[in-house]
């Protein structure tokens, strides 16, 4: 029989790839990672071919205000190792410590209630770098535990109310990953985007009455033909991944051969991989400076919007998103500043899944995009994604 | 060959020795694989994943009877001794979720007041097989969760207040009879494998495989002791093969090959070219050949790509279109899936243009017949006096499923939330949620320990009879008072602390769209119904219902979609809908019931056909009274007395229809009014097919009547 305990399941056992190699990015104090059942993550680096794919999971890791990113597209094509091999890209962040939804020691309007008292009670919360979190809700969780319910044993030996928080409080500042998002049960979607609206999570369940932060970047895949996703879900991711089936003989091969090279010995695989993720994690880490440099000017925003006019889009969601992935691509590039090819390359995932106003249509693969692209910044010439890895 | 053993429809996991008793056979004395006869690619499979266990498991489709369970269970056989014993575990075709995945070990955790796990299926068969008999009637959400425990090799669990992650590498052997529904696309492709499995044809070889089987049953003892030496050489064979695989080369240009079969064959998703690469790296070291050759690239293309390509591992019931047959030049021209006809089964490809010929001619017909009788058989004596009866009123257990029996709504279906137990619940069968029951209990131990260890303490005084401590009774947990031998550690739960789970069925019509795609309808009407279907699966999409789609022309009918929630691939398949032929409007009507009635083992609610028809009912179900010279009106009155059978069919079945007449305006039609009236469905007439009124129309009254039942 298997006792469980909430610290020995609750590293999440994807985000455990080393990253000893990497330069602090801010000077404080390592705490050793308790890393469960590690095991060997796939480089994100060795992944073949997808390119928009690895670029949407970029670009949200350098600016998590995107709004995270939905893969959709045929089963077998390598959704769910894109996203598990994130976490091997992350830098560490500074947490607050003992803090049991790894608060932000510097921002202090999205602090937990624990820490606010603490802050209030005098002193400033001490800090350590942690991984960023990268959890899985898997299809079967039960929404306690998404949400989080009364902690049964420290009630049951000590008689108190505490609150043991669910993936959601784990999920806080880092990615939350749905695999075949659409499968999942209606009343968990309508948490998720409650969650996901508001960046709090609020349980009154069980006696327990408490609100936390849960900011997360939401990843999803889903093979459309599997089932439909539902629309509000559909709006709330930011970027809009296509993802086919590699017909490439070559890139087929070297998909086969990688991932048998991987198999048979792990390790050795993520060494030799290891410079390329190095130097991927070196240009994240710089564009993550640079993104918070500087916003696109006027004029390349006016445009964004003449775009979403033009397609008709409902809300802002779809000018924020572009301006913001654009920002981010631009400083995935090594650029302080935005260009109309950056918006180019992004506007068709940032709006595609806006476009449709009815569920039956089939998503657009970006084709009205690019001719409302070709009228409104005509000269650029369609710089292709596969430039950007 | 030994009868397929029956699914177990109890929530205790069978062993294998229990299963195979049932089935007649001696426990744990499986028929030996060397002694199957003939399935040739089925045992080529399992020796293949015998050899690596990479390649994740064998989806083995076929018929009722054809010997599918025989071959999964001898696979344990074959397996090498050395890591031994391999954990077997076989999942029922009901699983539930928190036994497939672990769940909280209800014993374990009011013992000790500590929330303990009790392992799921699929973690215990870590470094073992997995066997389930009848994969397709799994329910779609236990389908994905075997799916994800398959691909990671582990078993998430974020429920009942427990979050555990446990190893669950396993080699998962299915079988699954196509008729009865189809496995989900993301577990059928995590799983290496796949091959269909046919009956004998020739006479002598059936009748070796009786004489087998025969032998076998009388004494399995010798019977085994007989095929001893094969077996073991067998297993020899593949000791061996495990061996030889680390050193067996592929070369690129068969890697190229493999890669562009699986693309001509249009096969989803990069998945399955590693596992063609495995596949026929094993082929090989089983061959003793350190390089891949034809051969194995072969059996790599026969086991791996072909039943992915467009037509899937459920060729039968794959709903889609077929992307045209197979290209011919690959090494396995020779291993078309073999569509194995099934009894009973009315749908078959529509043969839309041309004659079909003549090897097929007797087919649907003979089909066509069973397909008669066996409604006529379905049909209960009282069965003229449903006619009368209103339809939405029969009680659910009036539909009878010969796997299981109905069960009440309210104790099936997804542990969604808990609620405090009261009066109201406790009548009805309902689930304790210990989690929940725990929780609410658990702020109160303290206080509640203190209280019992007074009144231990104060009885004990007052019976002054000093050490006679009462004892534990747990009759006494009624009255809120239980004497726990140690009251430290015990929990103490009171009846008002107890939950019970809610429940949460996947609810929402079923729509069956049931489209005449004959030659009447091409001309501009098949355009007016499509558009009109569409707009209907719009409606249905919003409203979270489940659409099936059945197409009937020529002289029979075929399932394109089952109950899906995706209205993606409807309205593909809608769009991709061909017309032309004859007017089987009974076939058509008989498969979307059979649709119904499989469907309704899965998932709750009403059900509802949907007929889209011009009216020219011209085909029969019965051939004889197709061809055998009879005139037009001795047809006619043949189809009228079928369609009249499946009116009442429908309404002892509890299935709501409604006929949406296709026909143009301008010939006054009244065929379609009297087939409405002779089915006893709703008389649509739309000339242009204003679809949201249409819907409405058809959701209203269903609406209703499902109010009414409550």
């Amino acid at each position: 029989m298997l006792l469980t305990r909430w610290l020995a399941a609750s590293t999440p056992c994807l985000a455990a790839k080393a990253h000893s190699e990497e330069p602090p990015i801010r000077k404080k104090t390592k705490i050793p990672e308790n890393s469960g059942l590690a095991s060997p993550v796939y480089p994100f680096a060795a992944i073949v071919g997808q390119e928009e794919m690895k670029l949407a999971l970029l670009l949200s890791l350098i600016d998590p205000h995107i709004g995270g990113v939905l893969i959709m597209g045929h089963r077998g094509t390598g959704k769910s190792t894109a996203v598990r091999s994130l976490a091997g890209l992350l830098p560490r962040m500074a947490k607050v410590e003992g803090c049991l939804y790894g608060c932000d020691p510097e921002s202090p309007a999205a602090l937990c209630g624990d820490c606010r008292s603490r802050v209030r009670k005098g002193g400033a919360p001490r800090s350590v770098l942690g991984a960023v979190p990268v959890v899985d809700l898997p299809l079967g969780a039960t929404e306690d535990r998404v949400c989080g319910t009364l902690d049964i044993e420290r009630a049951l030996t000590d008689g108190v109310k505490a609150f043991e928080p669910g993936l959601l409080a784990r999920a806080n500042r880092g990615f939350l990953y749905i695999d075949e998002v659409n499968l999942l049960d209606d009343h968990l979607v309508d948490v998720l985007l409650d969650v996901a609206a508001s960046g709090w999570n609020v349980v009154e369940r069980e006696g327990v009455s408490i609100r936390h932060p849960a900011r997360f970047v939401l990843v999803g895949s889903c093979n459309p033909e599997e089932g439909e996703l539902r629309p509000q879900l559909l709006d709330r991711f930011g970027l809009h991944a296509e993802i086919h089936t590699i017909t490439d003989l070559d890139q087929r091969v070297e998909i086969v051969e990688r991932r048998e090279a991987f198999e048979r010995n792990p390790v050795l695989f993520c060494e030799e991989w290891k410079t390329d993720q190095q130097r991927l994690r070196r240009r994240l880490v710089r564009a993550n400076d640079l993104v918070q440099s500087k916003a696109a000017d006027r004029p390349l925003l006016r445009k964004i919007a003449e775009v979403c006019l033009v397609l008709g889009i409902d809300g802002h969601r779809g000018e924020l998103t572009i301006a913001r992935s654009a920002r981010a691509l631009a400083a995935l590039d090594g650029r302080s500043t935005t260009t109309e090819s950056d918006v180019r390359r992004v506007a068709a995932m940032a709006l595609r899944h806006r476009l449709r106003k009815d569920p039956l249509d089939s998503i657009d693969s970006g084709v009205s995009v690019e001719r409302a692209l070709d009228r409104i910044l005509p000269q650029a010439q369609g710089s292709k994604l596969s430039r950007a890895i | 060959m030994a009868k397929a053993v029956p699914v177990h429809h109890s929530l205790k996991t069978s062993t294998l020795g229990e299963a195979a008793q049932e089935a007649g056979l001696s426990p744990a004395l499986p028929y030996p694989f060397a002694a199957i006869t003939g399935h040739r690619l089925p045992k080529l499979a399992l020796t293949l994943l015998a050899v690596d266990p990479s390649l994740k498991g064998l989806l083995i489709s076929a018929g009722p009877g054809v010997g599918k369970t025989t071959l999964a269970r001898s696979f344990a056989g074959i397996l090498p001794v050395q890591p031994a014993p391999y954990p077997y575990v076989e999942v029922p075709a009901n699983v539930t979720e928190d036994r497939l995945l672990g769940g909280l070990d209800v014993e374990q955790t009011l013992a000790s007041g500590v929330r303990c796990l009790s392992p799921g299926l699929l973690a215990q068969a870590d470094g073992g097989l997995v066997y389930i008999d009848g994969l397709s009637l799994v329910a779609p959400a236990a389908q994905a969760r075997i799916a994800a425990a398959l691909d990671s090799g582990l078993v998430r669990i974020e429920r009942e207040g427990l979050s555990h992650i446990a190893p669950a590498r396993f080699i998962l052997i299915a079988t699954y009879d196509g008729a009865e529904g189809e496995v989900g696309l993301s577990l059928a492709d995590r799983v290496g494998l796949m091959v269909s499995a046919t009956p004998e044809g020739k006479a002598e070889d059936r009748a070796e495989i009786a004489t087998r089987v025969d032998q076998y049953i009388r004494d399995p003892q010798r019977f085994l002791h007989r095929y001893a030496a094969q077996t073991s050489s067998i297993r020899r064979q593949i000791e061996q093969g495990r061996i030889n695989l680390p050193g067996v080369e592929i070369d690129r240009a068969s890697r190229m090959q493999l890669s562009k079969i699986a693309r001509t064959l249009e096969v989803e998703g990069n998945r399955a070219d590693l596992f063609a690469v495995r596949a026929a790296k094993a082929s090989a070291a089983l061959a003793g050949r350190t390089a891949v050759d034809d051969v194995d690239l072969a059996t790599a293309v026969q086991l791996v790509l072909i039943p992915r390509g467009q037509a899937s591992p459920a060729h039968e019931s794959d709903p889609r279109p077929q992307a045209g047959p197979p290209e011919g030049r690959n090494p396995a021209e020779t291993a078309q899936p073999e569509h194995s006809e099934k009894a009973g089964r009315a749908a078959k490809r529509p043969e839309s243009r041309g004659q079909p010929d003549i090897g097929s001619l007797d087919q649907p017909s003979r089909i066509a017949q069973l397909v008669v009788g066996s409604t006529l058989a379905a049909l209960p004596d009282d069965a003229a006096r449903a006619k009368s009866k209103p339809r939405g009123r029969v009680a659910s257990h009036h539909r009878g499923s010969r796997r299981r029996a109905s069960k009440s709504p309210a104790t099936h279906g997804r542990y969604v939330g808990s609620e405090p137990k009261n009066a109201r619940v406790t009548r009805t069968a309902t689930k304790i949620a210990l989690d929940a029951t725990l929780r609410a209990a658990a702020p109160f131990q303290k206080s509640r320990r203190a209280a019992l260890v007074q009144r231990v303490q104060e009885e004990v005084q007052a019976n002054a009879r000093p050490g006679r401590v009462p004892e534990y009774d747990p009759r006494s947990v009624a009255d809120g008072t239980v004497y726990p031998p140690k009251p430290s550690n015990r929990v103490i739960i009171k009846p008002c602390d107890l939950h019970v789970k809610k429940l949460q069925r996947r609810s929402g019509m079923l729509f069956v769209f049931v489209v005449d795609a004959s030659g009447s309808m091409a001309a501009g009407r098949m355009g007016q119904a499509k558009g009109a279907m569409i707009k209907l699966l719009r409606k249905s999409y919003l409203n979270r219902d489940s659409v099936a789609l059945v197409a009937f022309a020529g002289d029979s009918a075929k399932v394109l979609l089952g109950p899906a929630r995706s209205v993606t691939l409807a309205r593909r398949l809608v769009e991709g809908m061909p017309a032309g032929g004859g007017t089987p409007l009974a076939a058509g009507l008989i498969s979307a019931v059979k649709l119904i009635q499989l469907a309704r083992k899965r998932l709750s609610g009403q059900a509802m056909l949907v007929i889209l028809t011009d009216g020219s009912a011209n085909v029969a179900l019965n051939p004889a009274s197709q061809t055998g010279g009879l005139g037009r009106d001795a047809r006619d009155a043949a189809i009228r007395s079928e369609l009249d059978l499946i009116g009442r069919l429908l309404a002892v079945n509890d299935i709501a229809s409604v006929l949406i007449d296709t026909g143009s305006r301008f010939v006054l039609n009244s065929k379609c009014r009297d087939v409405a009236a002779i089915l006893r469905a709703r008389y649509v007439y739309l000339p242009h097919f204003e679809a949201g009124s249409v819907f409405e129309a058809i959701r209203q009254p269903a609406a209703n009547q499902s109010r009414d039942r409550q």
